[in-house]
């Protein structure tokens, strides 16, 4: 599989520039300089597809997993919203999300702990600069093991088991990490389909009353934003948030889009999943370090005396907040690891 | 309903056809290594959507080129948001396989490479898949996601601004700025 001269489709342009410029550009031609390509790899490369169940999320043997999407943005006023996802997996297939409830269930300690072990082993680091270049106004980022991170609330939506894991490091950064994964109750199996996101934010102050933070938000796997686009076709992602209430609010319901969903809660934080979108997909992420898209969240409260708020308004943070955030989902026994934007 | 086996042979015709070409793709944009992880990645998305890669001759290799495109461009939104690819330029004065027999000298050469590399991405981006992949504009525009017309507007910038670079006696540099610091056209690629 070696690089050899390309076989023209129709060429329906009798040159590009001139003759003698298009023939001296050809012979720069990058693809044929260098070293070449080993037609080993290619043949491993066809037999790992082809291994690969196409109706599952599928793994390419690649050299190394390239990090997820990473997106650091500064934003006043609300959480920046990091948003990450997915390619090649299909957890976020539609159908896969059939037994998913707006309300939330408990779930079996046994249960959380496969889920969670699972969970902080695919997260494996969150934050770190993972050797890339940040924006020169971005601070460096520090990092956490998964393995430092406890679980904070879990709950069961029909199949589908979801666990919120949090840290607070001593340079006061805080770190989430939250996985859902196919675990229906009674299974004694392991969970399938794990999906993941990660991110490390300036920790918000705890609110008071009747308030509440939005905290990180993320993506587990628009898989096919771009690819969607492209190959008809669009999996439907689904989508996390968490955030903090203060001790007058006992429940809240998260409205994204046409998806409404009862968040669980427990010591004050809430958290939330759901298949569909955190920000609207038809608008582009913006350059990184220049704020964030808007989610399409509204929240309503419920306080102890009864009382509903409607479209509620979370606190502000003060002054800037850096959130970093990856997702990665795999099966239970391979990993994706290329990540596309939604 | 095609059987596995028929899928699979397929698919194995699929990727024996067009490996080379979608490896030559990525190498034009990314390190050779980077390459054939971008190759394995857009033929993994054709063994899963097999159904909807075309089976029409010159319908194929836009479409995989397309998807290779998509995937290296997501490669590089880990930083930065873009919306075109910049293509790399050999180095030819280190290549013995180079041909030699076209007349123009080490200076020339050099030249050219010089002023490949100070097009913007969007005009490499255009210039390229009509050099190298030499694809018909119906077929580029495809690959990029926009119309033909918008593909032959672009090529036609792209063309005057490497002509202008190559030609700085008749086309003074300053004459249009715009057109290597304008972003890219809104018709986007999503």
């Amino acid at each position: 599989m070696n690089a050899k001269t390309p076989t023209p489709l129709r060429p329906s342009h009798p040159h590009v520039i001139d003759p003698d410029t298009d023939a001296r550009l050809r012979a720069l031609d990058a693809a044929r300089t260098g070293t070449p390509a080993d037609p080993a790899r290619a043949d491993a490369a066809l037999a790992s597809i082809l291994a690969s169940d196409p109706s599952l999320p599928a793994t390419v043997t690649t050299p190394s997993r390239r990090p997820a999407l990473r997106w650091a943005a500064a934003a006043a006023g609300i959480a920046a919203v990091g948003t990450a996802a997915l390619a090649l997996s299909t957890a976020g297939a539609p159908a896969a999300y059939a037994t998913w409830t707006a309300t939330p269930s408990t779930v079996l300690d046994a249960d959380v702990a496969k889920v969670a072990q699972a969970c902080r082993a695919q997260v494996g680091t969150i934050g770190g600069s993972h050797g890339e270049e940040l924006p020169a106004d971005v601070p460096p980022m520090t990092s956490v093991s998964a393995d430092d991170l406890d679980v904070r609330l879990a709950d069961r939506r029909g199949d589908w088991v979801f666990v919120s894991l949090t840290t607070t490091t001593s340079d006061g950064y805080s770190w989430d990490a939250a996985c859902i994964a196919e675990l229906p109750a009674g299974s004694s199996g392991a969970p399938k389909h794990l999906s993941s996101v990660a991110s490390g934010g300036g920790g918000l102050p705890a609110p008071t009353g009747q308030g509440f933070t939005q905290g990180s938000m993320a993506e587990f796997g628009a898989t096919s934003g771009l690819l969607g686009t492209l190959l008809g076709q669009r999996d439907e992602p689904a989508s996390t948030t968490n955030g903090l209430v203060g001790p007058e609010v006992v429940g809240v319901r998260i409205h994204a889009g046409d998806v409404s969903v009862d968040a669980s809660l427990k010591d004050g934080t809430y958290a939330a999943w759901w298949p569909g979108h955190v920000i609207d997909p038809d608008k582009p992420l913006p350059p990184s370090g220049e704020g964030g898209p808007e989610p399409i969240l509204t929240y309503d409260l419920t306080l102890k005396d009864g009382t509903v708020i409607t479209d509620a308004k979370p606190w502000a943070p003060s002054g800037e907040l850096i959130i970093e955030s990856s997702s990665s989902t795999s099966t239970s026994s391979s990993t994706t690891t290329q990540s596309f934007a939604p | 309903m095609e059987t596995m086996t028929a899928r699979e042979q397929r698919f194995r015709a699929l990727f024996t056809t067009h490996h080379d070409a979608v490896l030559r793709f990525a190498r034009r944009r990314t390190s050779p290594a980077h390459a054939e992880d971008i190759a394995a990645e857009t033929f993994l998305v054709a063994w899963r959507r097999l159904d909807a890669v075309p089976t029409r001759a010159g319908e194929v290799l836009p479409w995989l080129y397309a998807v290779a495109r998509h995937c290296l461009l997501n490669a590089e939104r880990s930083d930065r948001r873009q919306e075109a690819l910049a293509v790399r330029i050999g180095d030819a004065l280190s290549e013995p396989g180079v041909r030699a027999d076209l007349g123009d000298s080490v200076a020339d050469r050099t030249d050219l490479a010089a002023a490949w590399r100070r097009l913007s991405a969007t005009e490499q981006d255009v210039l390229a898949l009509a050099l190298w992949e030499d694809l018909p504009s119906p077929q580029a525009a495809r690959v990029l996601g926009i119309s033909a017309t918008a593909y032959r507007l672009r090529l036609s910038r792209a063309r005057r601004t490497l002509r202008g670079l190559l030609e700085p006696s008749q086309t003074p540099p300053t004459s249009e700025p715009v057109l290597r610091v304008a972003p890219a056209p809104q018709e986007s690629t999503r």
